[in-house]
C-alpha cells in the first residue's frame, strides 16, 4: 500500500502545484459541452488504462484494492478537513481550506478514486457473471452519480421569479441578479401562510404552511393550474419550480410569491446512480454481507 | 382513536416485543417470529387506528414520527433475526422501541410542538428511522471492536471478525438508504441532491469511513487490529455527524441541520 500513498500525494502535491500557478477550480468554466467532453476523455482514459493493463504494471496496479484503498484515505481526509473549516463564498478564512470544493487536490484526489472505482467496475463489467451485479450496482452507482453530480454543477439553472397576486410574471432572476426569460410564465392566484397559533415564550407564530395558487403557462401554450408549496415542486418543460420565499414583511398577509426554478440536465443522470445505490446498499444486506458460519451463530 | 389509548396498545405491543427478545436467547425461531409479529399487530392497529382518526398519515408531529421509529425498529429486528439469527438484536431494537415509547408517554406535550414546513415530507421519517436504526447496528459493532481491541486482546478469531464485518455491512447498507433518502428528500424541497451542509460533509465522511472498513478487511485479511481501530474512529466520525455538530464552530453558523 506505500504505494498507493506515494501516489496519493503526488496528486496532493500536483494538487498544490496547480492551486499555485492556476488559481483555484472554476466549476462555470466547466459548463456544456466543457464538462461532456471531460467525461468523454475521462472514460477514454479509463478504457486506454484498461486495455493496456497487461503491458504496463501501473494500470494493473490501479485497479486492485492496493490503490483503492489510500486513495479512499487521502479523500477521506480531506472530507474531514471540510468539515472541521468553515466554508465561506467570499474567498476568506483559512487559505484553500475555507474553499475546498474548488481546491485542487480534494477535486483530484476524488477523480483519482473515481478512476479507480471505475478500472474495477469495468474489469467486472467485461468478465460480467450474474453474482457481480452487486458489486457493480455499488460501484456504477457511486461513480454516476459523483462524476455527473459534479461535472453537472456548472449546467445547473438557478432562477428566482417574484410574482404578485393577480400578475404574471415571465422573468427571473440569476444569481448574480441577471434578468432571464425562462420560457414560462408564472400567474399568482393566491399565496397562502399558515401559521401554528402562539405559543408561549415564542415572539412569532411558527410557520406552517407555504403555499402558492398558480396558473404556469409554458413555452407551447399549455395551461396549468396547480398549488406549489415547500416539498411539493412542480414540473414544467425541463424546469421544476420551488417555493422558495415572501414577502416577510407582511407575513401571512403577503401578497408576494418567490419561486426558485430548477432546471438541471444532468439530474437523470445523478438519480439513476442514486438509485442504483440503494439498489447497491439492499444487495449489500442480502447478498454482500458475510454469512457467519454454525461457529459464531452461537455466541 | 386517540392517544389516550396509546399506553394500553404500547403496553400490549411491549410486552410482546419482550417476550420476542427473550425467546430469541434460547433460540425458539417460531415463538420469536409468533410474538414480535403480534406485537407489531397490535402496534400496527394503533397507527392504523390513527391514521383513520386524523383522516391524514401519522407523521407529522414529534411524536407521530416517534410512534413509526418504534414500529420500525423491532420489525427490521426480526428481519435481521430471521436472516442471521444474531440473538442479541431483538433486545436490542425492543430497548430502542420502548426508549420511544417512554419518550411519547412521559412527554406527551411534544405532540402539539410545530414541525416546518420543510419538514413536512414522507422522507421525513424513512430518513430519520433508517439513520437511527443504522447507528444502532454500527454501535453495536463498535462496542464489538472495543471488546476484541481492549478485552480479548491477541484472541481474536475469523469468526469474530466475520460477525463485526457482518454488523458494518448491514450498518452501512442502512447508512446508504439514510443518507440517499435524504439526497432525494433534499432535492424535493431545496432542488439540489447535495449541497456540503455541513451535516450532509460529516455524513459523506461517515459513510467513507465505513466504506474504507470494508475495503482495507478486503486487502489486509489478517490485520486485524488496524482494522478495528478504524471502527472506533469512523464511530467517532459518526457521532460528530449526529450531534457533535451542533458543537462545532464551522457548522453552527451555516447548516441548516443544526437542532
Amino acid at each position: 500500500m506505500k504505494k498507493g500513498f506515494l501516489i496519493g500525494g503526488g496528486i496532493l502535491l500536483a494538487g498544490i502545484l496547480l492551486q499555485i500557478t492556476v488559481g483555484p477550480v472554476r466549476w462555470e468554466r466547466l459548463a456544456f459541452p466543457v464538462n461532456l467532453i471531460l467525461l468523454i476523455g475521462f472514460l477514454a482514459v479509463m478504457a486506454f488504462m484498461y486495455a493496456f493493463r497487461q503491458k504496463v504494471r501501473f494500470f494493473e496496479w490501479a485497479m486492485q484494492l492496493e490503490a483503492a484503498v489510500p486513495a479512499l484515505c487521502y479523500s477521506l481526509v480531506l472530507t474531514i478537513l471540510l468539515g472541521l473549516v468553515a466554508q465561506q463564498e467570499d474567498g476568506g478564512g483559512v487559505p484553500w481550506l475555507s474553499q475546498m470544493l474548488d481546491f485542487w487536490p480534494f477535486v483530484l484526489s476524488y477523480a483519482w478514486m473515481m478512476v479507480i472505482l471505475g478500472l474495477a467496475a469495468l474489469h467486472r463489467l467485461v468478465h460480467f457473471r450474474i453474482k457481480e451485479i452487486p458489486f457493480l450496482l455499488n460501484h456504477l452507482g457511486l461513480f454516476l452519480a459523483l462524476v455527473c453530480g459534479a461535472l453537472g454543477v456548472p449546467d445547473t439553472q438557478r432562477l428566482h421569479m417574484t410574482t404578485r397576486e393577480g400578475e404574471t410574471q415571465q422573468q427571473a432572476e440569476d444569481e448574480a441578479g441577471m434578468l432571464h426569460e425562462p420560457g414560462l410564465a408564472i400567474e399568482l392566484h393566491d399565496f397562502i401562510m399558515e401559521e401554528y397559533p402562539m405559543q408561549p415564550g415564542l415572539r412569532r407564530a411558527m410557520p406552517k404552511r407555504f403555499a402558492s395558487e398558480v396558473t404556469v403557462y409554458s413555452r407551447h401554450g399549455h395551461k396549468q393550474d396547480a398549488v406549489i408549496e415547500v416539498n411539493k415542486p412542480l414540473k414544467v418543460d425541463g424546469w421544476k419550480i420551488y417555493q422558495y420565499d415572501y414577502d416577510e414583511q407582511s407575513g401571512t398577509e403577503s401578497t408576494v410569491s418567490i419561486f426558485e426554478l430548477v432546471r438541471d440536465p444532468w439530474q437523470p443522470f445523478v438519480f439513476t446512480g442514486i438509485l442504483m445505490m440503494l439498489a447497491g446498499a439492499l444487495s449489500l444486506f442480502f447478498f454482500m454481507a458475510p454469512r457467519p458460519g454454525k461457529k459464531e451463530e452461537r455466541l | 382513536m386517540s392517544w389516550d389509548l396509546f399506553i394500553w396498545f404500547a403496553l400490549s405491543a411491549a410486552v410482546c416485543w419482550i417476550i420476542g427478545a427473550v425467546f430469541a436467547w434460547k433460540g425458539r425461531h417460531w415463538l420469536v417470529t409468533g410474538f414480535t409479529v403480534l406485537g407489531l399487530l397490535v402496534y400496527a392497529a394503533f397507527i392504523v387506528g390513527m391514521w383513520l382518526s386524523l383522516e391524514r398519515p401519522p407523521l407529522r408531529t414529534q411524536g407521530e414520527t416517534r410512534l413509526w421509529y418504534s414500529f420500525f425498529l423491532p420489525l427490521v429486528g426480526i428481519v435481521v433475526y430471521g436472516r442471521w439469527r444474531y440473538k442479541w438484536i431483538l433486545s436490542f431494537t425492543t430497548v430502542l422501541a420502548l426508549v420511544f415509547i417512554c419518550v411519547n408517554l412521559f412527554k406527551p406535550e411534544i405532540h402539539n410542538k410545530t414541525l416546518m414546513p420543510a419538514l413536512m415530507s414522507p422522507w421525513f421519517a424513512p430518513h430519520v428511522i433508517v439513520y437511527m436504526l443504522s447507528y444502532a447496528i454500527l454501535g453495536a459493532a463498535t462496542v464489538m471492536a472495543i471488546y476484541l481491541l481492549f478485552f480479548h486482546r491477541n484472541k481474536t478469531t475469523d469468526a469474530e471478525m466475520a460477525m463485526t464485518d457482518n454488523l458494518v455491512y448491514v450498518g452501512l447498507s442502512f447508512l446508504t438508504f439514510g443518507m440517499l433518502f435524504g439526497s432525494l428528500w433534499a432535492k424535493e424541497v431545496w432542488g439540489t441532491y447535495w449541497g456540503w451542509d455541513p451535516k450532509e460533509t460529516w455524513a459523506a465522511i461517515t459513510w467513507l469511513c465505513y466504506v474504507l472498513y470494508i475495503l482495507f478487511r478486503k486487502a489486509r485479511p489478517r490485520e486485524y487490529r488496524t482494522a478495528l481501530w478504524l471502527l472506533i474512529f469512523a464511530y467517532l466520525c459518526l457521532q460528530m455527524c449526529w450531534w457533535g455538530i451542533n458543537y462545532l464552530q464551522s457548522a453552527r453558523a451555516t447548516s441548516v441541520h443544526v437542532y
